[in-house]
């Protein structure tokens, strides 16, 4: 009760500090007064009186000051006192504060903002799912396919279990509560119930729910995403019940809506709709649904990996292959995005990189303080000589490192509100998407936490001195040198630890900017420029039908369709030539043999890329005709069956002759792109999953080519002439056929023909159109080095700020050897040393320095750059030229640093250095 | 900056300083000047104050709510704080006073043997 009075007591006082003041003077003064005036009275003399008065009444200002600390709250006074003095003392030297605050702000900016981007990726379990950790994902992983086998090195190592793998699970596991698969927008029915999450409105789907692939069905349900009820709906509630249609005219019956943070990245984009799909027989399962399942309670991850192996086993081996050692996978839903995404490699690479950036910002403000305190030794000294007392001193000095430290963290806030800015606009289709990116208080916590320590350790090291320093000796003899503070070892070793990190990430930059150099340049064996590229998929029952299961027959249309599209845009103003193909650089995907060789078994055949191709391609795309000749009109179904060959399968297989003339021939198997090489063991069902392409007469060799996606790999490829395609394929390979990319190569800029395009494809079949992407070649191979560009400019970014600070830190440390030598140079230039040589000393002090923290960069860098190999192309990551053309770049740079303050050195007036002695 | 006076001096004159101003105000309303010269008076002028540290103790009187100050004028018609004893000061006078009693009588006590 007291007590409270007593601190509203306080605060009033507070308030009328100057009142106060005035109100103790005057009252002061009226005892002093009256005390002469008695003394007066008592028969002293007025100036007897006056001395008498003020002998007694002691200290006045003394009194005053215990006075005034009655008024507020002592140390809050004094705080005040110290955070005005400190901002005094930064305002001085605005160079020293900008420098150390912006270290530390970036530091703390770039660490946290990196961390903010990933940590949803790489520490948040999905968070609508119920026990995530029960959550798992299945796959089968096998070692890489044996070199051997034409290509391979490239093939994924993992794919989905099979159909009938799958339903073989769900029957007879003992492991899971249930299973259920998903991809996109389908999915069976009971995911959402795996996952253990609601709808927030309606329900969620139920196995007696008729699917989208129901046979003749024209009604489904679908559960929608929050984003699309608030889009589409304007978050109706009444939405349950409401219709939409989708493009094949079938009605879609809104049954529920998700909650607004569900979520099934990064194995998706965000959809706007789910519906459930037949998942009760392996005909209608597609193999790229993922499977998942819930664990019952209890269950290991290895306990179900073995369940699921001893039951797959029988089931999925190899039919084309030898076994050569495939297993079941079984990861928790949160691991696999790790590893699927394979997302978390190179964003740890990121924290890595601007954790260098943090400690360089730290090892910064740390030898700038270090270097300061010298400056300040004097003034020390004297405030102590004056009777501050150590504690006094340390909160003074405390108070001013601490400021600096929250200038530098407030700033450093800042910058990772920007900094999450500036990472969405360089890196724009990043995993997660921008609006699930929020700034991580943890490691904001963490990146300011380190920088106030590193701020406050070193903003001490004065005080301490000062406490140990003998007053006498250093008031005394203040000026000169001898009393100077220590040489700082430690910053020395700061400055050049900082050289050393900047050299990694500098080098890391290097080696990115390099690869991205070389990926542009690289030669794809076509000429990518002036094309423009119309994707073009031709859906419907007038192109193709399903046969039974596994076949589909194509008809005549579609050669058709493309001859009359080839007609129209070959008749359009600017157009050089137009051609057709599957894709510019085919995977080894087929089998093939060539006839009248000895024949080997299905499975050790070499795999061949297979493209089917019309219109003048090779010359539209500039693709160099080796031997023979191209495909002509007289190339037909009802002529010889020919081939064009890439240089590649000519070389490898025709080493020693003439391959004109040869014949081979290709096998397409049902179960897919030759990624599974697993089909039942019923040899009878074998027979009829593969389809033997006719024989083919080689009549032509062209160059091979290649792009980004190959990893720049020339891959053996057979070219047909689209006119003479088979006309039943296995289900996978009618892809090849009805999907075809035509390129348009053009005089002028192909961008502007895209509408004279889109014109003749709706000219011929208005249903095509909704499924037709245009662009220019150019733009499409341009977003295949997205992923690059990202690293240069993040890289970049990173080294850039690692050498600039880096920089500073050399300046700051050089600086300070110049302040400290002051008195040498003056000496050196009164014995007369010449001025020009003054700086060589200090130059050589750089030099040092930065030598010593590129070998120790380079030696980090040797160890640190493995793990940028992935993300590197053509260039080891030890690239001598790289490490040594970057070394030279911040050797310069670093000497650059030095020189400034170096040139000081010549400035030195011999008089005013040698007068304090 | 704010450095005290050695505080073993201090200590002892902040509480006997505090009380002396407390006992001198229970004659009722005074001013600083009035205080010092009654102090000064009464102890037949033994105890030595300089005079300054007393508007210190004052403040922190009027902090602890023991006083309450206002202006008036002294008798050659000057402007002068006058301050009174409130109710928590006479007894916090009371408090102080026992406690000095039984300090001295403690004091008191140690030393007889010696004199007697």
């Amino acid at each position: 009760m007291n007590k409270i009075g007593e601190i509203w007591r306080r605060l009033v006082l507070l308030t009328r500090r100057e009142q106060l003041e005035e109100e103790l003077g005057e009252e002061m003064r009226f005892h002093l007064e009256m005390k002469i005036q008695d003394n007066i009275e008592a028969g002293m003399s007025p100036s007897q009186a006056r001395r008498a008065a003020y002998l007694q009444f002691g200290n006045r200002t003394l009194a005053r000051e215990d006075s005034r600390e009655l008024w507020g709250f002592g140390w809050l006074d004094r705080l005040g006192q110290d955070l005005r003095f400190g901002f005094r003392m930064l305002a001085k030297s605005p160079g020293f504060t900008a420098v150390a605050v912006l270290s530390l702000a970036l530091g703390i900016g770039g660490t946290s903002t990196i961390f903010s981007v990933i940590s949803p990726i790489l520490l948040r379990k999905p968070p609508f799912v119920k026990d995530p950790d029960r959550v798992v994902l299945i796959s089968i992983r096998e070692p890489k396919l044996e070199s051997g086998r034409d290509d391979a090195s490239s093939w994924d190592s993992f794919y989905w279990p099979k159909a009938s793998t799958f339903l073989a699970w769900r029957e007879h596991n003992r492991v899971f509560e249930q299973m259920a698969r998903w991809s996109g927008t389908s999915m069976t029915p009971n995911f959402f119930r795996l996952l253990g999450v609601e709808p927030i409105l309606g329900r969620g789907f139920r196995p007696e729910d008729p699917t989208v692939d129901t046979a003749g069905n024209v009604r489904f349900p679908i559960v929608i995403s929050h984003r699309f009820w608030q889009r589409r709906f304007s978050g109706d509630p009444n939405v349950v019940g409401q219709t939409l249609r989708d493009d094949k005219q079938r009605v879609m019956e809104v049954i529920g809506v998700m909650p607004p943070d569900f979520w099934i990245k990064p194995y998706s984009y965000e959809r706007d709709y789910w519906f459930p799909r037949d998942f009760s027989s392996a005909a209608t399962i597609p193999n790229w649904q993922l499977p998942f399942a819930r664990l019952k309670p209890g269950v290991s991850i290895e306990q179900a990996r073995a369940d699921l192996e001893a039951i797959a086993r029988p089931l999925e081996h190899p039919e084309t292959a030898p076994d050569t050692g495939w297993m079941v996978e079984v990861q928790t839903l949160h691991e696999s995005i790790n590893t699927m995404g394979n997302y978390a490699r190179p964003l740890y690479l990121l924290l890595g990189a601007v954790g260098f950036i943090l400690l360089i910002g730290c090892g910064n403000v740390a030898s700038l303080l270090l270097s300061r305190s010298a400056a300040r030794y004097k003034e020390i000294a004297t405030r102590a000589a004056l009777g501050a007392g150590r504690r006094r001193l340390i909160r003074q000095l405390l108070t001013e490192s601490m400021l600096l430290a929250v200038l530098g963290g407030l700033l450093g806030v800042l910058l990772t509100f920007v900094g999450i800015k500036l990472f969405i606009f360089l890196a724009p289709n990043f995993y997660p998407p921008s609006h699930e990116i929020r700034i991580d208080p943890t490691v904001l916590g963490f990146a300011l936490g380190i920088s106030m320590l590193t701020a406050i350790l070193f903003g001490l090291m004065p005080a301490l001195w000062a406490s140990r320093l003998d007053l006498n000796a250093s008031l005394k003899e203040g000026a000169r040198r001898s009393a100077a503070p220590p040489r700082h070892r430690a910053s020395s070793v700061l400055v050049v630890s900082e050289v050393a990190l900047a050299l990694v990430l500098l080098i890391g930059a290097g080696l990115m900017i390099n690869t991205f150099v070389r990926l542009q340049t690289e030669d794809l064996g076509y000429k990518p420029e002036g094309l423009l590229e119309a994707w073009i998929q031709l859906e419907g029952p007038k192109y193709s039908k399903r046969t039974d299961g596994d076949t589909t027959t194509v008809s005549p249309e579609g050669s058709i369709f493309w001859q009359q599209l080839l007609k129209r845009i070959e008749a359009l103003p600017g157009v050089t030539s137009a051609g057709t193909s599957r894709i510019v650089a085919p995977r080894p995907s087929v089998p093939f043999r060539i006839i009248g060789r000895s024949d080997v078994t299905m499975g050790e055949r070499p795999l061949v890329g297979y493209n089917e191709i019309g219109g003048d391609y090779f010359k539209t795309m500039e693709i160099p005709l080796l031997k023979g000749r191209v495909f002509n009109e007289r190339d037909t179904q009802g002529s010889l069956a020919v081939a064009i060959i890439s240089e590649t399968l000519a070389r490898k297989h025709f080493p020693d002759e003439d391959p004109l003339g040869k014949v081979l021939q290709v096998d397409f198997q049902a179960q897919g792109s030759g990624r599974s090489r697993l089909t039942p063991q019923d040899p009878a069902a074998n027979d009829r999953r593969i389809i033997q392409d006719k024989p083919r007469e080689i009549v032509g060799v062209v160059g091979s080519t290649t792009d980004k996606h190959r990893n720049f790999d020339r891959f053996s490829v057979i070219n047909v002439p689209y006119s003479q395609h088979p006309r039943v394929y296995p289900n996978p390979h009618a892809h090849t056929h009805r999907n075809q990319s035509l390129f348009v190569r053009t005089a002028s800029d192909p961008a502007g023909l895209a509408t004279a395009v889109r014109e003749a494809v709706a000219d011929l079949d208005k249903n095509l159109l909704s499924s037709t992407e245009i662009e220019t070649h150019q733009a499409e191979r341009s977003s295949q080095f997205d992923t690059e560009r990202f690293w240069v400019r993040l890289l970049g970014l990173f080294a850039g700020l690692a050498v600039f600070l880096a920089a500073v830190g050399l300046y700051g440390v050089i600086s300070y050897s110049v302040t400290r030598r002051t008195h040498e140079f003056g000496l050196r230039i009164a014995l007369g040393a010449h001025r020009t040589s003054l700086p060589m000393l200090v130059l050589r002090q750089g030099f040092f320095l930065s030598l010593i923290g590129v070998a120790i960069g380079i030696a980090a860098a040797l160890g640190l750059t493995r793990l940028l190999a992935a993300q590197l192309h053509g260039i080891t990551p030890t690239d001598p030229a790289t490490f040594t053309a970057v070394s030279l770049v911040l050797i310069a740079v670093t000497m650059l640093a030095s020189y400034i303050p170096a040139r000081r050195a010549t400035k030195v007036d011999p008089m005013v250095a040698l007068r304090h002695e | 900056m704010g450095t005290k006076a050695p505080p073993t001096r201090t200590e002892f004159l902040r509480g006997t300083l505090d009380m002396l101003i407390l006992q001198t105000l229970t004659l009722g309303t005074l001013h600083g000047y009035g205080i010092a010269r009654h102090i000064q008076h009464v102890s037949s002028e033994v105890l030595q104050v300089e005079e300054g540290s007393l508007y210190p103790a004052l403040q922190r009187l009027l902090v602890k709510g023991w006083v309450v100050a206002e202006w008036g004028h002294s008798a050659n018609n000057r402007r002068a704080r006058y301050y009174r004893l409130t109710p928590a000061g006479r007894k916090q006078l009371a408090l102080e006073v026992s406690n000095f009693e039984r300090v001295v009588e403690a004091i008191g006590q140690v030393l007889q043997p010696a004199e007697g």
